[in-house]
């Protein structure tokens, strides 16, 4: 496919495994990011969801569930 | 408020797409209270397929099939968080070797 290389891998937070649009992360203000990750987690109603408690996740947002 | 009622469900995917999917879901929903959705995983281990987590029934989830690209069916029926948990806490691969 054509379009394959103009996909960006996302980045993801090393502490708290948020995927970071631009350099740091919303949350932990790290800059300790991670383009090797696997799984995807996203969470949209935090108040709501059970695997967002379970995963201690207060923000709305889409998150990796293994970062290396 | 300390528990739920949520149900997960597992949703076919297109090959490849499960993350599309998975964000896509998010479109869906925002903008109208018929359908609700409050987390989406994608465990690697699963292919062609994402879990859904909704206080809603299997009838809303395949309204909402109706409105993703790639997401193909619902599969019949719901299950508990317990049977997906192991996919949100994968075990460590190097830690805790102590066999022998
Ligand atoms: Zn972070």
């Amino acid at each position: 496919m054509a379009v394959r290389k103009a996909k960006k891998q996302l980045r993801v937070c090393r502490e708290c495994h948020r995927v970071v649009d631009g350099e740091a992360c919303v949350i932990c203000g790290t800059s300790n990011l991670s383009e090797d990750w696997a799984g995807y987690l996203v969470i949209i109603d935090p108040e709501h969801s059970e695997i967002a408690k379970k995963m201690k996740i207060t923000m709305a947002g889409r998150y990796a569930l293994k970062v290396r | 408020m300390t528990e739920y009622d949520n149900k997960i469900y597992a949703i076919k995917t297109t090959a490849k797409q499960e993350r599309t999917v998975a964000d896509n879901v998010i479109k869906a929903i925002e903008g109208q209270k018929d359908i609700r959705v409050v987390a989406v995983i994608v465990p690697e281990e699963l292919k062609g397929y994402v879990l859904v987590e909704s206080p809603d029934s299997l009838a809303r989830m395949e309204q909402l099939v109706e409105l993703i690209p790639h997401a193909r069916a619902v599969v019949r029926g719901a299950t508990a968080l317990s049977e997906v948990e192991h996919f949100l806490v994968p075990k460590p691969v190097v830690s805790g070797i102590t066999e022998g």
